[in-house]
């Protein structure tokens, strides 16, 4: 999959810098050169001067560069209305969207086997955590095998910066991101403050990473 | 004589008697080592200090072998590398890597030389051994015979320091573990040290255990307040929270040890605090501010006479509280009241433990304060103030109950025209006070403490004071402002000079003369 997003994003990339500078371009036409050189990327930027070439006579006109761009939006909006196939457009929150498996969404708690949380508390994640929003006590567990686990475990979810660093972290397997859930939402600041219960799966909210990728 | 000997290519000169690891660690270089401690006796079992001696085939152990002239030790070569991790790969094989549970990750020998020496990839196949987890040992001391390496600092501890003999090795072979013996606990009052010792996370503190990683934590440097002696010791600290004390070593007041009164006496800090100023309004204790708090107190002082003034400290200040105080009580109160309790006597040893709880009951008298007072001097003062010849009593870090009794103090809110009391603590008695000033504990103010031998020490900042509450010194230096007089102190070092200044056996002193580890007083006069 790497192999196919380099060259896209690549793309994109040259595109995107051809692009300002068009911007520019124009801008600076239009108001004069002076008035935008702090505007420019910098006065010795040699691309930046031996793209600066006069108008023709053709661009001069103005109405018949207005229609061509005008042409653009219109296609564009012909096929966003009449031919869905190639909108960009994602109809959220109605449809799903499509969230990559290696989204780094809300966090959870795995479970042992024997249905008790992995985490045994370690704070590797706290430590790791460069936002500081992990919460973690730890207790003395009644099986001397055990011997340590997490008596409360709390993510304020709104101090989280989803850098996955806590997942990286654990060595045990005991935190994931996987959720997909990225639309986190409550009427209280507190209530962002998630409990180790809601870590674990009890009265998770439903999945909603349902969607297809789209096309591009 | 002194004998001389090349270690890594640095030619070292050694007393006598001293062994390769002592005379490396004097010239400042470090050898891995387990069993070796330099306040027990040499045991030579855990091999990690091998070290390479020209002439000779073998590894010897840097912590058995004592220094000759013309030797030369290297502790780095390949040889001495391919020793170390192969002795490593020995103690770890039963050993259950469990540091993401362990209290010791972070603080680990096994952790620390494994980093350095390690074989990294295991070459153990078979079953590792198991044994007993989670055993307890005494009232603070959990074991783990799993994560034990058998150094036995522990038991020698038991032995030759606390020499209660608690503890003993059972078992042979790969069976061997550190035990308690038969309807003994490890209860004595250093047991703690056995903790501290331990190089690895067999040993934990009950008291300790899953509080917090310990790489959270800082050291700041300071000084028991348990008891005269004055321990060294580190404040381990984290966001203004005390979790633990750590001996420090001073050879000339506590050597590596603190006893568990002292290990334990941090939770003072953290819980019962008075942290903010209190006004007695409408029948109850109420928050109020500080310039609000010191002026009542102002205006109650200045409504008397200065006779009609009491107070009465705990020498638990530091000198410069005590130097302030001192000043206070005969320039600005002008009271001939002054009275310093010197709380109940309590557990006292031939090692470490002094019956004086008190842990400036010297320097306070050095200061000028007067000498602790007797229970008629005590029951003296109670008695003015039945008489109404005392008016305003001046209560500072001082548990009143104790001092007076319960039914004496029951009556002081309405006898008293005002009692003013400063302490960092709730103690009893202070829900009677018509002025309660929050003071700092140690741990968050600079200052000194004389221990009763006369050994001047170091307090050191561990963290800003909780909540509004502030040192003494600061406390003392405003209400003479009050007065009208041009106290302009700002920090404790600042009263410092000002002792160094007034005192003949203080005389010079700073904090940096003081440094780290102290300096003596007594001056032979």
């Amino acid at each position: 999959m790497p192999a196919s997003v380099t060259p896209k994003l690549a793309i994109l990339d040259v595109r995107s810098i051809t692009k300002a500078k068009c911007c520019v371009r124009v801008l600076r036409t239009a108001i004069g050169p002076a008035s935008l050189a702090g505007l420019a990327w910098s006065d010795s930027d040699k691309d930046w001067q031996t793209s600066m070439q006069p108008l023709t006579f053709w661009q001069k006109l103005y109405i018949p560069e207005i229609l061509r761009g005008m042409a653009v939006t219109t296609r564009h909006f012909v096929t966003n209305v009449f031919g869905r196939r190639h909108t960009v457009t994602q109809q959220y929150p109605e449809e799903p969207t499509y969230v990559s498996e290696r989204y780094r969404g809300r966090h959870r708690l795995m479970r042992k086997e024997d249905g008790a949380p992995r985490c045994t508390a370690c704070m590797l994640c706290a430590t790791s955590c460069p936002a500081l929003c992990i919460h973690i006590q730890a207790g003395e567990h009644p099986d001397p095998t055990v011997e340590k686990y997490p008596t409360s475990f709390i993510i304020d979810e709104l101090r989280c910066v989803f850098c996955g660093l806590c997942v990286e972290a654990c060595p045990c397997d005991a935190i994931r991101m996987d959720t997909g859930v990225f639309a986190l939402a409550a009427y209280k600041r507190e209530n962002f403050l998630y409990p180790r219960n809601l870590l674990l799966g009890d009265d998770v909210p439903v999945n909603i990473a349902e969607g297809k990728a789209p096309d591009h | 004589m002194a004998k001389k000997l090349t270690i890594d290519g640095k030619e070292i000169t050694a007393h006598d008697n001293a062994t390769i690891i002592q005379a490396a660690h004097e010239a400042g270089i470090a050898i891995p080592h387990y069993c070796y401690h330099p306040k027990l006796s040499i045991a030579g079992n855990c091999r990690m200090c091998l070290v390479e001696l020209e002439g000779r085939p073998k590894l010897e152990i840097a912590c058995n072998t004592p220094v000759a002239d013309n030797m030369v030790v290297f502790t780095n070569s390949p040889k001495v590398v391919e020793g170390r991790r192969g002795v490593l790969e020995f103690l770890l094989i039963n050993h259950p890597l469990d540091c993401p549970i362990c209290d010791q990750a972070g603080e680990c020998g096994l952790q620390d030389y494994y980093m350095q020496y390690g074989l990294y990839h295991s070459r153990f196949q078979e079953e590792k051994v198991h044994g007993r987890k989670v055993v307890d040992f005494g009232p603070d001391v959990v074991f783990d015979s799993e994560r034990c390496i058998l150094c036995t600092r522990c038991v020698r501890f038991c032995k030759e320091i606390s020499q209660t003999n608690e503890l003993g090795i059972f078992e042979r072979g790969d069976t061997a573990q550190i035990a308690t013996f038969p309807g003994k606990q490890l209860d004595n009052p250093y047991a703690g040290n056995t903790v501290d010792i331990c190089p690895v996370g067999a040993l934990t503190s009950k008291d300790f255990r899953f509080k917090i990683r310990v790489w959270f934590l800082k050291e700041t440097k300071s000084v028991c307040p348990g008891c005269a002696r004055g321990c060294n010791i580190n404040i381990h600290h984290h966001n203004g929270h005390v979790y633990r004390l750590k001996p420090r070593q001073n050879d000339a007041v506590n050597e590596t040890w603190i006893c568990d009164e002292g290990r334990f006496g941090y939770k003072a800090i953290n819980d019962n605090r008075v942290l903010y100023p209190h006004l007695q309004q409408d029948g109850r204790l109420q928050q109020a501010s500080w310039p609000a708090a010191l002026e009542r107190a102002t205006e109650a002082i200045r409504a008397h006479e200065g006779t009609a003034v009491g107070i009465v400290v705990a020498p638990q200040g530091t000198n410069e509280d005590s130097y302030l105080l001192a000043r206070l009580a005969s320039e600005v109160l002008r009271t001939p009241h002054v009275v310093l309790y010197p709380g109940v006597p309590g557990y006292e040893d031939d090692f470490l433990i002094r019956a004086d709880k008190n842990p400036n009951t010297r320097g306070a008298q050095d200061m000028g304060l007067p000498a602790p007072a007797t229970a008629a001097q005590l029951a003296a003062m109670g008695e003015a103030i039945d008489q109404g010849t005392i008016k305003v009593l001046y209560a500072i870090g001082v548990n009143l109950v104790e001092a007076f009794g319960a039914e004496t103090v029951a009556h002081w809110g309405t006898q008293l025209d005002c009692l003013i009391v400063q302490t960092s603590n709730m103690v009893p008695g202070c829900e009677q006070a018509h002025v309660l000033l929050p003071s700092a504990t140690y741990a968050e103010r600079d200052g000194t403490f004389t221990n009763f031998q006369g050994y001047l020490q170091r307090l050191n900042a561990a963290f800003a004071p909780r909540g509004e509450a502030w040192p003494a010194w600061q406390i003392y230096t405003r209400l003479a402002q009050g007065f009208g007089q041009d106290w302009t102190y700002a920090s404790a070092e600042g009263v410092l000079y000002d002792i160094a200044a007034a005192v003949p056996a203080y005389a010079g002193l700073s904090y940096a003369k003081i440094g780290d580890l102290g300096c003596s007083v007594n001056h032979e006069s």
